[in-house]
This record gives structure tokens, sequence and C-alpha cells, in this order.
């Protein structure tokens, strides 16, 4: 869609269309297309997250719950951590006590020779005796440890006193540490947290160091580290983490699966419900929704249930009541028919030999004739309408010549006209305009809009148009009279609707005339549509499939009249009234 | 009525929510099932802990005796075998001169003093004087200082000064240990050996040294694959081949993990040779493997041809001991053989030809049925065995015979003493089929006693070069039929007389020894060549017998008595009234 090809490129160079298009897609239009799709994709996931309750819910119930696991995991881990880290601290901390205790005694024990003649056999290598008492603390500490720990005995002063235990570097004691333990002398204890590290083996350890002064009397101040490893615990906190990040997880989730299925109990219903009322809407009034349960949704159930039976029911009451009208009006129509023809009957009697009687009475005779024959077009009339409300009108058609009807209706209406001293403009189109219509029909609409028209028209000249395209056809019959005013284009359909009330009826109209003409225009999938401006006259407009059955997409003819809308454009605003009717207008155009 | 029901529903619904609450809190069980407690401790199981000393380089601006302390300390710290650190005290011609695998001497009560009193010249001489105590050889083996060699030390170290600082310019050759420096650096361990034939195995010491970054267990293996030492060489073969060499020991939960190089392979294919590696390795380990279960992996993967592991119930045959359980002793009386029973103190009469041959020294095979040999009065080794009927045979004829001793191959061994100070080594293993063995280091002494040891491999005598009584021990040869690398073992001193040996176990002798003041029984360890244990009072006794424990000591007065040592009280106890002739356990 970024690519505008032309059809004729495309096939000429069918060979190669995928280069052609990549040679012609610049940056700007990838970038473009990128933005667009993204901003498609937003769109859809908007329109996802704005029609799904149960989305909301479950990701704002899985927002929330992530941001309680979370610290509450936090706390729990630290607590965990701080509770095992402390007792560890605790017991190396009396571990060293005890070990400091041992090497002070032994290095202030008195000095006697404890040497042996000889080498004494080492049967048992737990029984090393050894002669120094420096040796013999170190060994007593070495084998207390047995790998659970390491000591590292250093002393500053003599030359050849460091000793350490097992696999230990030496260059695990902190600096720190060492400084501390030797400038504050009170306590004679100190402890952190380090990385140990042994022989051979470059990979620090996590480790708890732990110094001790040990003086001796006989000279100079041993230092005692003791080197706690703490790999163990670091594996326990880190299984402990991971579980923890385990469960968090695990709860997350259930927490969202929760949300999500009590939500689904409740949006299904929901749902149900919407989707039985878009059925009711669309008429179906037997629509019922199934009631399960006694909850607040199966209130709801029954409660929309009730409302459509009460629906359904006022709706059928209505249809009948209009029914009777309908009928009643018929009837009274056709019960009216035999007296009238009888009154008919004595009334022409009266009016034929009316030349005999008195001036006044002859004028009453011809006032009742007038009035007679509005009752019976009017009687005529309301038959007419009653059959539409009844549906039983039916067409008869034929395929005419539409210019035909056209003639036909302004020569009925030519008598009318010269009466008024109007003058009628015909637009016809040269070639034969043919539609299958019922020509009684649409003459009988065309006559309706042009008496209408030659009654408003206040003398001047009316213009009728006849348009033609390949689906349509259309006649404009356009006066310059007082024009209507905004709101009435629509009701000047209206049965028995009157411009206005105070004028009287010159032309003997019944009220219904339009009416019909509409019910005529529906009848053939037509329309019938009015435009009026107040000083400017008004246009109505016809418009009809050229083949019936077919279904009217727009038409030939505008609604507005040209120059209106060419005026209008020229001033640059639009009439919001005329909006809907011009889009209408040009559907087709 | 319901709201009270409803109410103490509630009631029992808080209960039980108290309850559930209060069991979820205690986490901690305070009773339930009782558990084995096994020592799960961490670390390496076949490590022993150990001490090792931090050496750090020369001291800046030190006095002499700083870098001369400095410089024993470096060199007894095992961290690195080659001691860089040591040579750093050295002067840079000292440091190409001074190796520390040259020797290892130890001391006791050293002492550095600094023999130039003045500072400011440009050298120094530091002297270490002590107690010297003994070296070890190349093999690891410790060898005690000789009390005639004199046991006083005093090595010299020379000093210079190197731009500013006093370096060591000249250092005595090797390493000097501290008896302390000594214990702390080597553990002691014994190696098993094959005995002539793959029949036993033969217990040697030696020292191994720590090396942190090897491992215990590593080091020994290592050290047994390097061979036996200097005293048993030629006595004892390994049965592991030239081009073995171990790559690692680790520990699989119950399982020790030996890993060797392709060379096991060849070794282990060798007929005989698999069982015998087997009993090496399993019996070495034993110190650091306890009861655990060994297997043999070659670089890594599994012994071609199946997992090659090694249970060292097994190999409890192989024992060096030899003797397990309480063996049965004999003695004569009067000519005839007699046996102390286990259960009633009245002796057994067992009966055998009674000829009217004088015997004493009766000597006990560890055959079944066991074989006699004894010294007839008027020479030669006569051996019966010793079920009825078995009549007394002449195996042995010569001068001046040594009493007979069984050897675990069926040989019996006496010892001629063909004039004054000219002494031939025989054995026999057939009647009237006399060999002599050749032992060059006994053939211009006297001896007394001749006494092969149960495994078979060592043999201990009582000779007399001229200066006096000593016990000599060596080995056997059998592929020459040599006896060689005698060493004393007791010194012979003034006034003093050995009276009689008697092997106890593989490695510790028991040696009766009679000065002028006191007669007394002393246990010396063969492989180290000290005093195991002190000096037991033993007056009136003429002759011993032992075994390992807890087999009872056993000894025979001149009056004809039998007594036994218990251990408990401690004090001889007798056995045997009177008549008797000295108590023997088979071999030893």
């Amino acid at each position: 869609m970024a690519s505008p090809t032309s059809s004729s490129g495309a096939v000429r160079t069918a060979s190669r269309p995928k280069a052609k298009r990549k040679t012609r897609r610049t940056p700007r239009q990838i970038v473009r297309g990128v933005r667009r799709r993204a901003r498609r994709a937003a769109g859809r996931v908007r329109r996802i997250w704005r029609r799904s309750l149960q989305l909301r819910v479950v990701t704002s119930t899985m927002v929330i719950s992530m941001i309680v696991v979370a610290v509450l995991g936090t706390f729990l881990f630290q607590m965990i951590t701080t509770a095992v880290l402390d007792g560890r601290v605790h017991a190396a901390i009396a571990e060293a006590q005890a070990n400091v205790t041992t090497v002070t005694s032994y290095l202030n024990q008195p000095q006697v020779a404890v040497s042996k003649q000889s080498v004494v056999s080492q049967e048992d290598n737990s029984e090393i005796l050894m002669g120094a008492p420096l040796e013999q603390a170190a060994l007593a500490l070495a084998v207390r440890s047995d790998s659970r720990y390491s000591v590292v005995i250093l002393n500053a002063d003599e030359v050849g006193q460091d000793r350490g235990t097992g696999n230990v570097d030496p260059k695990s004691v902190p600096r720190q540490l060492r400084d501390k333990l030797r400038q504050v002398k009170d306590p004679p204890q100190w402890w952190q947290y380090t990385s140990m590290y042994y022989l051979h083996d470059p990979k620090p350890v996590p480790a708890l160091a732990i110094g001790s002064l040990v003086s001796n009397i006989y000279g100079g101040d041993y230092e005692v580290y003791h080197f706690f490893p703490l790999d163990a615990d670091v594996y326990t906190l880190t299984m402990v983490q991971r579980w923890l990040i385990v469960v968090g997880v695990a709860l997350v989730l259930l927490l969202a699966a929760v949300a999500s299925l009590v939500t689904r109990q409740v949006v299904t219903p929901v749902r149900l419900t919407r989707q039985a009322a878009e059925r009711l809407a669309a008429g179906n009034l037997s629509e019922r929704l199934r009631v399960r349960g006694e909850d607040d949704l199966a209130r709801l159930a029954t409660s929309f249930n009730e409302m459509a039976s009460n629906l359904a029911l006022k709706i059928h009451q209505l249809e009948e009541l209009s029914q009777v009208q309908r009928q009643f009006v018929s009837d009274v129509s056709h019960e009216l028919r035999t007296p009238l023809t009888t009154v008919r009957m004595a009334a022409d009697l009266l009016y034929e030999s009316r030349e005999d009687f008195e001036p006044a009475a002859s004028r009453s005779a011809e006032l009742m004739q007038n009035q007679l024959e509005r009752f019976e077009s009017m009687l005529a009339d309301l038959l007419e309408i009653s059959r539409y409300d009844a549906g039983a009108a039916t067409l008869d058609i034929d395929s005419v010549d539409m210019r035909d009807v056209v003639l036909r209706a302004v020569g009925d209406s030519q008598p009318l006209a010269e009466r008024k001293a109007t003058r009628l403009d015909l637009r016809l189109p040269n070639e034969p305009c043919m539609a299958e219509v019922e020509a009684r029909r649409v003459e009988r609409i065309l006559r309706n809009l042009l008496f209408n028209a030659i009654e408003h028209g206040e003398g001047r000249d009316i213009v009728v148009t006849l348009g033609a395209d390949r689906d349509a056809v259309a006649v404009a019959v356009r006066d310059h009279g007082v024009g209507l005013k905004p709101g009435e284009e629509n009701m000047v359909f209206d049965r028995f609707w009157r411009a206005d009330p105070s004028r009287a009826r010159t032309i003997g109209g019944t009220g219904l005339g339009l009416a019909i003409s509409r019910e005529d225009a529906t009848l053939h999938g037509g329309w019938l549509q009015a435009w009026g401006m107040h000083g400017e006259g008004s246009q109505f407009r016809l418009s009809l499939p050229r083949q019936a059955g077919a279904e009217l997409r727009g038409s030939p003819l505008p609604l507005v009249p040209p120059e209106i809308e060419m005026r209008r454009t020229w001033r640059g605003q639009a009439t919001p009234v005329l909006s809907p009717a011009i889009e209408g207008g040009f559907d087709a155009d | 009525m319901p709201t009270s029901r409803a109410r103490r529903r509630l009631r029992a619904f808080a209960l039980a929510a108290v309850v559930l609450a209060s069991a979820s809190c205690s986490t901690v069980p305070t009773g339930g099932s009782i558990f084995a407690a096994r020592d799960t401790g961490g670390g390496d199981p076949l490590s022993q802990p150990y001490v090792r000393i931090l050496a750090g380089p020369p001291k800046p601006n030190g006095s002499p005796l700083e870098i001369v302390v400095g410089f024993l300390t470096a060199a007894a710290s095992f961290d690195d075998p080659l001691r860089t650190l040591a040579k750093q005290y050295l002067t840079g011609e000292a440091q190409r001169t001074w190796s520390p695998f040259d020797a290892v001497t130890i001391y006791d009560n050293g002492k550095p003093t600094i023999d130039t009193p003045r500072d400011d010249i440009q050298q120094a001489h530091v002297a270490l004087t002590g107690t010297m105590l003994g070296e070890l050889d190349r093999d690891g083996h410790y060898v005690p200082n000789a009390a005639s060699a004199g046991s006083g030390l005093n090595k010299g170290f020379t000093l210079v000064k190197v731009s500013g600082q006093w370096r060591i310019s000249s250092a005595p050759a090797g390493l000097l240990l501290s008896n302390d420096d000594f214990k702390r650096a080597y553990r002691s361990f014994d190696l098993y050996f094959a005995a002539y034939q793959s029949v036993g195995l033969v217990a040697d010491q030696v020292r191994v040294p720590i090396n942190p970054g090897e491992g215990l267990a590593k080091s020994l293996v290592h050290r047994l694959l390097a061979g036996p030492t200097t005293p048993l060489r030629g006595a004892v073969e390994s049965a592991f081949g030239p081009n073995v060499d171990v790559n690692g020991v680790s520990v699989e939960g119950d399982t020790v993990v030996v890993d060797f190089t392709y060379g096991i392979v060849d070794s282990a294919q060798v007929s005989g040779y698999r069982e015998a590696l087997s009993a090496q390795l399993s019996w070495t380990l034993k110190p650091l493997t306890e009861s655990r279960r060994i297997e043999v992996r070659v670089n890594g993967e599994q012994f071609p041809g199946g997992p090659f592991i090694i249970d060292p119930r097994d190999y409890e045959r192989f024992d060096p001991d030899v003797l397990s359980s309480q063996p049965t002793t004999y003695y004569l009386q009067q000519g005839r053989l007699h046996r102390i029973d286990k259960d009633s103190d009245s002796p057994v009469t067992l009966g055998t030809g009674g000829q009217a041959r004088q015997f004493t020294h009766l000597a006990v095979s560890n055959d079944e049925p066991p074989k006699m040999a004894a010294l007839e009065k008027s020479g030669g080794v006569w051996v019966t065995g010793i079920t009825s009927g078995n009549q007394w045979q002449r195996w042995i004829e010569g001068p001046g015979l040594t009493p007979p001793s069984w050897d675990r191959y069926g040989d019996v061994w006496s010892v001629s003493r063909q004039g004054p100070g000219k002494s031939q080594v025989i054995r026999a293993h057939e009647p009237s089929r006399q060999l002599p063995v050749s032992a060059p280091e006994l053939e211009s002494t006297d001896v007394k006693a001749f006494r092969v040891a149960r495994d078979g491999a060592r043999v201990a005598v009582i000779s007399d070069d001229g200066r006096g009584e000593q016990v000599l021990v060596g080995s056997i040869n059998r592929t020459n039929w040599v006896v060689e690398n005698l060493h004393p073992l007791v010194p012979a001193e003034d006034g003093q007389r050995i009276v009689d040996i008697a092997w106890r176990d593989a490695s510790t002798l028991l040696v009766l020894t009679d000065t002028k003041s006191d007669r007394e029984l002393t246990p010396w360890s063969v492989t180290q060549g000290v005093r195991v244990e002190t000096a037991k009072a033993a007056a009136r006794i003429e002759s011993i017998t032992a075994g390992p424990d807890p087999i009872s000591l056993l000894a025979g007065t001149a009056e004809g008595e039998v007594l036994v040592w218990d251990p408990q009280k401690p004090k001889w106890s007798t056995l045997v009234k009177s008549g008797a002739g000295a108590p023997v356990y088979p071999l030893g």
C-alpha cells in the first residue's frame, strides 16, 4: 500500500516486480509503514483492552499481586538472610572465643622443656605431640576445626611464627580487619564479612572473618583469625531465593487464573445478556435468557426476561391498537362511500339544475359540488393510504419511458399552471429514459409534486428536470416560492401537515398527497426527498431504480439546486441542516 | 435456641482455627522418630587436619638471626615443594647450589646463635646448634640418628649484605627441620608390598610429605607407586608396573575412586598381579579410606572390561601379621610336644615319636597340620609332623646351629657357626636337603639367633661382630637367595646381652636384653628403628614368643615356667608351673 505502483508498469515488468518495488520504497516510506503498522497494532490492542472486561480485571490483578508478592518476597528474603547469618555469626563467634581461650592457655603455659629424646612412633596420627606451645595450639585448632573453618595465626613481631590450618591462603586476612585489630585492642575481637581464598584455587569463597588478639606473656601479640566459609549458607540462601521466586510466580499466576475464572463467571452471563438485548433490539421479541440459580446474575436474567416480555406485550398491544385504528379508518372510508354516492347523485342532480335556482342556492349547489368532489378525493386518498397501511398495495410494473410520464403529468398540471400564471420549464434528456415502474403511480407522484409547486410557487417559474444514469432515474421539481423552514423537509411528508395552518387550501389538496407520494416512491424502492430554504423556494426530488427490485444507491440529480450549492461554496460555509441531504444527493457523483 | 447453636458453632470454628495456627507456628518438632547420627561433615574425608607454616619473604632490614630463622621457617613450609620462598633468603649464588631435595635433617632444641657481634661488617656467621635426631632418606624412610655418630647438631650459615639486606650466601645442604617442623610436614604411613610369589603383604613405613595442592591420599598412592624403601628392596615386589601414575583420588559416596594412568591396565594383566595390587592399594589406603570400597579407574573412565572395585574385606587374608586369631601354643616337656589349650589350663600331650633324643628350641610352622622343628642336643635340626605316626627327620645338620625358624613358605632356617666369627645361613625345605644362603654381612660374625618374620621378607638376627651383641634387621631376597640390607636395630652396648628376640607383628620385634642391673623386654619398631613402648621388667625370663594384638605375650623361664603377660594389671602371671620348655607360636 506504501508503493503506488502503476498497474501498467507492473504488467510490463512482471518478471521483476519485487525488485522494482524494493527500489521504489524509500526509508521514509518504510518508517511510515512501520509506524502505521505499529499504530494499527496499538489500536487493535486498545480496542481489545477497551472491549474485554476480563482482560482488564486479570491484568490489574496480576499487576497488583506482582507488586505485593515482590514486596513480601523481598521482605521475607531479608528476614531469612538475617536470621541465617545471625545464627551463623553467633555460633562462629562463640567457637572463635573458645578457640582463643585454648590458644591463650597454650601460649601462656610455663615453658618447660618438653623435648622427648626421640621421634616416637606415629602410629596414630591424631596423637601427634608437638613441642612448642604455638605448634600445640595450632595443631589443636586444626584438629578442632576439621575443615569446617580455617584458622590463621599471625605474629607481626617475631619471624617464623605464622601458622595456618588446612589450605587457607594467608591473603584471606582482610587488611582493614588487621589494622582495626592492632589499633583498637579493646575489645580484642572483631569480625567482618569477607572473601577467603584457598591455596591453588583462585576462586574467592564468601566467608566470615573473626580476628582476635592473644597477648602472650613471653613477648609478641598473636593475631588469631578464624575464617568460617559461608558457601553452604550462600547455597541455602540461593535455594531459598529461587524457591521464593518460583512460589511468587506461581502465586501471581494462580491469582490471575482465579481472577480470570471469577470474571469469566460474571462476564459470560453479562455477555449473553448483551447478545440477547441486541437481538431484542433487532426485533426478535421472543428472545429470552436462561435463568440458572438464584444469584444476582440470575436475577438480572429474570428482570431482563420480564422486561422483554413486557415490551413484547406493549408492542403487541400498540400494534393491535394501530391495526384497529387503520381498520377503523378503512371501514369509515368504505362506510362513508355508500351514503356519499347517494349524496353525490343528489348533489349532481342539484348541480345540473342550478340554473333554475336563485343565485344564492345556485352558489350553494356549486359549493356543495366542489366540496363533495374534495370529500370524494379525500376519501379516495384515505382508502389509498389505508391500503398502504394494511400492506395491500401492489405494483403493476411496466417498462415505460419516463419522459412520457413526465409529459403526461405536466400536461395534467398545465390547466392549473395557466390558472396560476405559472410557467413550467421542462428539462428533459433527448434519449429515452426507460424504467420499470408503474406509470400510474409515478404520474400521481409527479402530479402531486407539480400541484404542490404550483400552489406554493407564487406564480414564479417551476423547473421540472429529468435525469438518468446507469442504475437510476430522477425527477426534480423546483419552485421559487417561500421555501421551507429548517426541519420542514421531512415534515412535509406527514399526513395532513400544513406549512402555515392559517393558509387556506386553494387547489383543494387533501393533505395526504405527499404522504401517498412517499409511500408510492417507497413501494418502488425509490426515494422522495425535499429541500427548501426560506426565500429560496424548494425542490422535491424523486429517485427511482431503473430495474424493479434493485437497490437504489444514489440519485442522478442533486437534491440541492446547483445554483444554491455554488453560492454556498463561494461563501465557504455549509448549512448544517442540509448536509445529510447533500451527502445523499451527491452519492452517485 | 438457634442463636446459641450458631454461637457454639462459631466458638468451635474459632478454636479449630487457633489450634491450626499454633500447630503451624511450631516449625521445629519436639519429638518423633530417632535417627542415626552419622558424620556428614564436609571437607575431604581422605584428608587429615594439618597445620601449615605461613612463610613470608625476608623481613626488610632484618638482622642476620631473623634472616636465618625466616629461612628455616620458609624451608619448613611445605606449600611449595620447590621452596621458592626460601630461596629468596639466599644470595644468587646460593640459590643455584642449594636444593631442598638434597637431604632432610631433623633436629631438636635448635638454637641459632650469631658469631659476629658487630653489625657493620659485610659478613656474618650464624650457627644452629641442637640435638640431631635423624635423617629422612630419599625414599621417605626415616633413619634415626645412630648413637655412635654423635647426637650434636652444628650447622653454620654465612650471611652477606646484598644491596643493604642480609642474605645467606652459604647454607647447609637440604632441609633442616626441627622436630615440630618434621611432625607438621610429614605423615607416617605404612606402605604394603607383595611378598615373594604374592602370598601376602609386607609392611614398609615411609613419611609422606603433606602437599596441599595434591591431597594426602594422592601423595600416598604416589609414594606407593614409587616402590619399597631401601631396607626392603629386593625382598618384596610391587604389583604396579613402572609406567603407572596416579591422576587423583576422590570420594564418591561410599567409594574411593583412584584414577590411574593407562599403565595400570598392563600391570593388572600380569597373572596374580591384579589381586596383589588390589591388596596393596586396599591395605595402604586403609588409614584414610577406612572401610570404604575402592574403585580403580583409568584416566577417569571405567576400568576396561568391567568396573574394578576393591572391597577391603576381600583382602584381609593378605595381613602381613599373618596370625590373626589366637594360635595354638606349643612347648616341649621332657622331649614330648605339649599344647596349651585355651579352655583348660592343663597341657595336652601330643603323641609323637618318643625317641630318646633331647630336643630343645621348638619352632612351629604355619601349615595345616603344622610341622614342628627343633634343635637336637647333639646338633642338627629335626622336623616332624603333628599327627601320630610322623617321625622326626633331620633336615639340617651342621656345627653350632642356631634354633630353627620357619618361614611362611615352609622353609626351615638356621645359622651354622662354623668357627669363631664365621657363620653360614642355611635353609631347608625337605629332609636332608639343606641349602646354604648367602649373607655377606653375617659371614664374619657370631650369630646367636636368626628369626624370619611372619611376612617372610624380614629377618632379625642377634649377632656379635666383636663389639658386643646387637640386633640386626634385614630382608631375604628370594630371587637371588641373599640375606641383605642388614642394619642394626638395637646397637651393641657395653655390658648388654641380648637374651632372645621374637616377632610380635610385621613391624615390631620384641627384644629381651640383659644388662648388669636388669633384664627387660622392649618392643622395637623395625620400620622406624625406634622403641615403640617403654620396656617391661622381665626378670628370670629366658625366652619369649609373641603375636599381634590381641594375642598374648608368653615367656619361658629357666625354671621351666610358662608366663603370660597380663596387660590389664600389668604383670606376668604363671600359666605352666614347671618343667616346660620355651613356649612358641607358629612362625616368628
